[in-house]
């Protein structure tokens, strides 16, 4: 036996063993590490695993370019809210900034430089495209002919860099072509009449006491949507009324006081009537004209009595009256607009009498200012897209270089320019999509996302916000700006700076600058006066009145969600759904019950509808909210029915509708208007009170807080519907996108949703919005039921969701009175690179479980680990959920319940405050403050 | 026959059953039981219908599993659906077969002998089908485990507040004292035909009968172990068809939120398992030839609980309207208001004509009496116990507080493929049960021909065929 006995001690052995194993399981992990775990963006002493960073940029969805903070993690933009130290969005974002995030990492952005092949744009390498660019801009230049820029409104270095380049290759530096489709050119053209100032004004809203929209639609029309839904809530707040006059009850309209449906067209004689009234009470509107102008407006303005103005607008002259009395009564006061749905087909004289009621109700200086033009280049006087088509179709043009511009995405609208790009023999598009204009480029040279480049935003005089990269690029795209100055090298061209962009740049900015994320001064106003020949063009009798028996008017509604109404390309923006008609993915049109009645429409029917321009066919959504001699059709989906309407005015005589005797896919979300008495949105006349309610007996222990007891109060009053809440917390709990298919089913995955409820007489309609999320309650009927604890009371009042304990019996979401838990129907894979967008301090959830809204548990616990760490004590608003964070009119408030200073529990000692379902004795952390309406007679 | 002074020869005078350690001549309806096992065409004919939809229902549910629940129709708010409908009807239907089969022990009723046994069996294969859809339902199926009170790592015991958790200990216990309870009643019968069997039968028989020899002693103790266990089933069905309803009535889901669902679960329980045993016990009178003991007295019979029953549930219903505007409270009455008159009331009114009107016929002897009307009515009667599962289950949940969430539900294929595979594999076990075992009790057959007189029906008198 002892020959048998090896020398290998049990411990020899043993250790060979693991050593041979571990060196084994080692080798055999190397394959799978990757080689870098962390991106180059930054330095990467600088990056540590699990803190985040914070980059100050400007937001590039609109043209009102919110200053926006980048939240990024491992070297990833993984979250985008506002900048609070910037003058226009102060901190928010609306639905679609929260959505740019989603367009960074898209699988559909332009990846590689693609240039024209018989087959189509085909992939190529940069320096061949550059190569291919470059020798087009040679050609046009050696055969004597244009080099034009066609861009969205750059206002900064890219602009003026645009006309720099063109001097430099030898051009016209005034061959630049901005092309903002949502461009309000009508009021331009209305302040040149009534003040000969080419220029759009500054609209105060939050000073004023009234406010009187026509038709401008200001929380959905880009204008600066989450500036004006901040002033919005402002004004009200500190007492002020807002009016809204248009044809369809629109977010704007339904976040107004009071909204008054004048006969579409007609919108005219309602201004000029109040104008009427303006001029005969006085004031220093008034006392400010020159005699001869006041004389020669008493000559204009007499026609407009309220009488007149009544039996045109189809309003009571009663309700006109009023809203002399409170538009007059009380400086100061602001109409804003002509918006597009007020547009029929003379906007700027519209333009222009709203000017003149400014004018004469003494408004000028204080809530409209023009401030004082800009002296940089990209201020000067540039060439029109009507102009463009024009030369290119005399064969002037021998290059256009298109920067983030698609008007042939408009379908019909400029299709004169379609035309006139045949003529030019070399279109180089520096975009980010594969759009319709760029599939008609000869070189698509892909520019980098807004968060991957440098570059700066001015959306009005004074107010420069400065946009850095936040991360490397995604992709292998290169900065626009570089680009042409590449090309100018290539080309031997001299007058331009060395080097990239991003010196161009940075040449004027600081350090403290780009912390800050720009450079804010508020440019002083001029001094305006109304011109001796205003309103000479108003006719007596509009053509836009005239009748078209049997028509109906097509109201071309604008959308919180689609900007310019190209067809949307991110499928964020398409799965938050409308906040009227609660319509995620597809287009609608609205129908006024009695027309649906006459029609035999209900609401999911599809139904074709025709104007002289075309047809088109969509789901009926059934709105008491839109004139019964009218239709709305929201604008992607209108472009077919507009003709040649280039400035996408929103009013259309002659529209037709016919049931196709079906039912459509709609992905309808609420399938419902009413609430059905109630009482889930609640509202109080004037400056009442909720009743009292007694607290309601529980059979249960009571949960005991210890320290806090986080809370929630959603201001109704403030909320306009807008969705940015909803957005937000799409990316920042990585909520998957289901598609239009299971949305239709109902199987969204939202954890917030506004719910929408039309209230009132038909004739009177309110709309109401309920944002809808998990209550949180004290006594949650959805914690006794789930037989594996997966969801329980946390000692800081959570309604908490543990997604490994969860096993899917779904009893949970039976027993939720309100509806708002989400179960896991499927797994919802990413299409690579959106991974990359997951916020890492957030489960992604797999099939098979429940899930809702946490109130962003990770932030209340990163926050409170950071103050442990600090030493310091949490104090109110240090914790900010993603949807509270990024409420545009700051409706919602969040904070600790058990502390009586907190802002929400001063909220919920309010009494507008109420919770939902109080008689179920839940007892809610989350508080809705009913909204204020007026009490109006009808 | 045993001579007299013998302990098996005491048994026979005393309870008419047959010795089973001796050599007897087999009696008639050991001839019939032994016949029953040659099966016809129809037999084969349904076994083969019941399995392919058992692999229909397999296979949908594989689908189900690989991809998710997206498959079915449920959404936000209809969180439950058919699958639930299914579970709550099998254990309804099971609910007869125990019940009825111990009542009628304690009423030595002579219906017992010749029922009993395949109620007891229906009432078995009915739990273990509808036990299964609960879990065929979950998010994580393979998890189901999470719910039985284990020790485990993860320090968690299981909710015992929620009504599923009930739920759990209700139907074990059930299936438990039920499978008990068929396994004793048919330990006699085991141990007598073990002797008149050959092949795998009687290898099995003898396995199962226990060494059971009829002996005195063995009798005696049978006896009194016997009525233990019916007396625990009696209230042990009760319980559970209530605990089964406390998971919606504990819920504060208005349609559900309602203190007669206990009641109405019993009821209903046992009015769908009384038309599941006419359905079963006609099929065995026709396919296993069993008219001799499974006499047309006995539909009849059944055929007067039906009605009885078909009266209590119309009057359940009237109350539930009843209390739905009573109570006063908005959300509820809009829920009832909509169940009559929306988009399910089609649904809700042939509920109403399938289980309170049509069993109405019942009254007359003549259709009692005829088999063929029996059948269609039990039929009618089972397809309106679904759907009223149905009703209830979906219009409350869809039509709930919040007018913003209401949405409806609409069962895909691949789901009622599911439920199919349901009515599939209970087809299959019960097939396969009366093809095993003897389907009716021979032991309490030759004690109660002892006591019947002679039956009334000449085609029906033992060995008429």
């Amino acid at each position: 036996m002892d020959e048998t006995k090896s020398n290998l001690s049990r411990r020899t052995f043993l250790g060979t063993v693991l050593t041979g194993s571990a060196a084994a399981s080692l080798a055999g992990c190397s394959k799978k590490v990757p080689r870098y775990l962390v991106p180059d963006t930054i330095p990467s002493d600088d990056t540590v695993p699990g803190i985040s960073r914070f980059y100050r940029t400007v937001c590039r969805e609109c043209s009102a370019a919110c200053g926006m903070t980048a939240r990024v993690r491992e070297g990833r933009a993984i979250k985008l809210e506002g900048n609070p130290k910037h003058p226009i969005g102060q901190g928010a974002l609306c639905l679609r900034g929260q959505a740019a995030i989603e367009e960074l990492y898209s699988p559909d952005r332009l990846g590689q430089p693609l240039v024209a092949s018989p087959a189509g744009p085909a992939a190529t390498s940069w320096d061949k495209a550059m190569e291919a660019f470059a020798t087009g801009l040679r050609a046009a230049a050696g055969a004597h002919r244009q080099i034009v820029v066609l861009t969205r409104p750059e206002r900064g270095a890219l602009g003026s860099l645009f006309r720099n380049w063109l001097s430099a290759l030898g051009q016209d530096g005034r061959q630049v072509v901005t092309f903002d489709a949502m461009e309000s050119v009508w009021i331009r053209e209305g302040a040149r009449r009534a003040f000969g100032l080419d220029q759009h004004p500054v609209w105060d809203i939050a000073r004023a006491k009234t406010l009187l929209s026509i038709g401008d639609d200001f929380l959905e029309d880009w204008g600066s949507p989450v500036e004006y839904a901040r002033s919005l809530a402002e004004m009200r707040a500190g007492g002020g009324r807002c009016v809204y006059v248009g044809p369809r009850l629109s977010l704007t309209a339904a976040a107004a006081d009071e909204w008054i449906s004048a006969k579409p067209g007609s919108e005219g004689e309602l201004v000029l009537g109040l104008a009427r009234a303006a001029l005969e009470r006085g004031g220093p509107g008034v006392d400010a004209l020159p005699s001869a102008l006041r004389e020669r407006l008493h000559g204009v303005l007499g026609p407009y009595t309220f009488a007149r103005v009544a039996a045109r607008t189809q309003v009571p002259e009663a309700q006109i009256k009023r809203l002399a009395g409170s538009f007059l009564g009380g400086r100061p006061s602001l109409c804003v607009g002509p918006g597009r749905a007020a547009l029929g087909s003379d906007a700027a004289t519209l333009a222009e009498a709203v000017f003149v009621l400014n004018a004469l109700a003494g408004n000028l200086d204080g809530t409209v200012r023009f401030p004082t033009p800009s002296d940089e280049p990209w201020a000067a006087p540039s060439m029109t897209l009507d102009e463009l088509a024009t030369r290119a179709a005399a064969g002037e043009v021998g290059a256009l270089v298109v920067h983030h511009a698609n008007p042939l995405g408009h379908g019909p609208v400029f299709s004169r320019l379609r035309e006139a790009l045949g003529h030019i023999p070399m279109v180089a598009v520096l975009g980010n999509r594969l759009d319709e204009t760029a599939q008609r480029a000869h070189v698509v040279l892909p520019d980098h996302h807004f968060l991957e480049a440098w570059g700066d935003a001015t959306p009005r005089a004074g107010i420069r916000g400065l946009q850095q990269p936040v991360m490397t690029p995604v992709r292998s795209t290169r900065a626009a700006g570089t680009v042409l100055l590449d090309v100018a090298r290539t080309l031997e061209a001299t007058g331009l700076p060395d080097g990239a962009f991003d010196a161009v740049v940075l040449h004027s900015a600081t350090t403290e600058d780009i912390e800050r994320g720009g450079v804010f001064v508020e440019a002083s106003p001029r001094a305006v006066a109304l011109e001796a020949t205003v309103l000479s063009r108003v006719e007596a009798e509009p053509s836009s009145t005239k009748d078209h028996p049997g028509a109906l008017s097509l109201v071309v509604a604008p959308s919180v969600r689609y900007l310019d109404g190209l067809v949307p390309r991110g499928e964020l923006l398409q799965e938050v759904p409308d906040p009227l008609t609660t319509i995620a993915w597809g287009g609608w049109v609205e129908v006024h019950p009695a027309t649906a009645a006459r029609l035999r429409v209900s609401t999911g029917d599809l139904v074709r509808v025709t104007t002289a321009a075309g047809q088109t066919e969509l789901p009926a959504f059934v709105y008491a909210g839109v004139r019964e001699d009218a239709l709305a059709v929201p604008v992607p989906y209108a472009t077919g029915l507009m003709g040649a309407n280039v400035e996408l005015r929103g009013q259309l005589a002659g529209a037709r509708l016919e049931s196709m005797g079906r039912k459509s896919s709609a992905a309808l979300t609420v399938m419902n208007t009413s609430q059905h008495g109630r009482d889930l949105a609640q509202e109080v006349v004037g400056a009442a009170a909720l009743p009292a309610r007694p607290e309601l007996p529980s059979m249960y222990d009571e949960h005991v807080h210890p320290v806090h007891r986080w809370g929630m109060a959603i201001d109704l009053d403030a909320c306009t519907g807008c969705g940015a809440c909803v957005a937000a917390c799409y990316v920042e709990n990585n909520l998957p996108i289901v598609g239009a298919e299971e949305v239709a089913r109902g199987r969204d995955m939202g954890w917030i949703h506004i719910q929408r409820f039309v209230e009132g007489p038909t004739s009177n309609p309110r709309a109401l919005f309920l944002p809808s999320m998990c209550q949180h309650c004290t006594n949650a009927p959805c914690e006794t039921v789930c037989p594996t604890y997966a969801t329980y009371h946390s000692s800081e009042g959570l309604n908490t969701q543990i997604y490994s304990r969860c096993v899917g019996t779904r009893y949970c979401e039976n027993n939720c009175p309100y509806g708002v838990r989400r179960f896991n129907w499927f797994d919802w894979p990413r299409k690579e690179p959106l991974n990359l967008a997951l916020n890492p301090d957030v489960t992604v959830r797999e099939r098979g479980v429940v899930e809702k809204c946490t109130l962003c548990i990770q932030r209340i616990r990163g926050t409170k680990e950071q103050a442990r760490i600090d030493g310091r004590v949490l104090k109110d608003g240090d914790i900010t959920p993603a949807c509270a964070q990024t409420c545009p009119s700051q409706a919602i408030v969040f904070g600790d319940l058990k502390d009586p200073a907190s802002r929400v529990s001063r909220a919920a000692s309010s009494g507008r405050s109420y919770r939902l379902l109080e008689e179920l004795n839940t007892r809610p952390g989350l508080v809705y403050l009913a909204r204020r309406r007026e009490d109006v007679p009808t | 026959m045993s001579g007299a002074g013998q302990p098996l020869a005491v048994l026979v005078a005393k309870s008419g059953r047959t010795p089973t350690n001796l050599p007897a001549p087999p009696t008639a309806i050991e001839r019939d039981m032994l016949a029953s096992w040659k099966s016809g065409w129809l037999y084969w004919a349904g076994l083969i219908v019941a399995i392919a939809l058992t692999v229909l229902g397999g296979w949908s549910y594989s689908v189900m599993l690989r991809v998710g629940v997206g498959i079915t129709g449920l959404n936000s708010p209809v969180m439950w659906g058919s699958f639930i409908t299914t579970f709550v009807f099998f254990i309804g239907v099971s609910h007869s077969g125990t019940l009825v089969s111990a009542i009628l022990y304690f009423a030595r009723s002579p219906l017992r002998a010749s029922i009993g046994r395949s109620a007891e069996a229906m009432t078995v294969i009915a739990i273990m089908t509808g036990g299964l859809y609960p879990i065929i339902h979950l998010g994580h199926p393979w998890l189901f485990f999470w719910f039985l009170p284990m020790p485990n790592q993860r320090h968690l015991w299981l909710n015992f507040r929620s009504p599923l958790a009930w739920d759990v200990f209700a139907i074990t216990s059930y299936v438990t004292i039920s499978a008990l309870f068929l396994y004793m009643g048919m330990l006699p019968d085991l141990a007598l035909l073990a002797r008149r069997v050959a092949g795998w039968r009687r290898v099995l028989y003898r396995v199962l009968s226990l060494g059971f020899a009829g002996t005195e002693r063995e009798w005696s103790v049978y006896e009194r172990a016997y009525p233990i266990f019916a007396g625990i089933a009696i209230p042990l069905a009760v319980s559970v068809h209530s605990v089964v309803s406390w998971d919606f009535a504990m819920g504060i889901t208005p349609g559900w939120h309602s203190t007669i669902f206990a009641p109405y679960f019993v009821a209903g329980a046992i009015f769908s398992g009384i038309a599941m045993a006419i359905i079963l016990l006609a099929g065995m009178r026709k396919g296993f030839k069993l008219q001799a003991h499974i006499r047309k007295e006995h539909f009849s019979m059944l055929g007067r609980l039906l009605v009885a029953m078909s009266l209590v549930m119309t009057m359940v219903y009237a109350t539930e309207f009843f209390m739905a505007f009573y109570r006063g409270g908005a959300t509820e009455r809009d829920i009832f208001v909509w169940r009559i008159s929306g988009p399910y009331a089609p649904i809700f009114w042939g509920v109403v004509l399938c289980n309170s009107i049509i069993p109405l016929l019942c009254f007359s002897p003549r259709v009692r009496h005829n088999l063929a009307a029996m059948v269609t009515i039990a039929v009618i009667v089972t397809v309106g116990m679904w759907f009223e599962r149905f009703i209830f289950v979906v219009t409350s949940l869809a039509h709930s507080f919040n007018p913003a969430a209401w949405r409806g539900y609409r069962p895909t294929w691949m789901e009622l493929f599911i439920c199919l595979g349901g009515f599939g594999w209970f087809s299959t076990l019960f097939l396969l049960f009366v093809k095993i075992f003897p389907s009716v009790s021979v032991a309490e057959t030759v004690q109660g021909q002892m006591e019947v007189a002679a039956p009334d029906d000449p085609e029906e008198a033992p060995h008429a065929g």
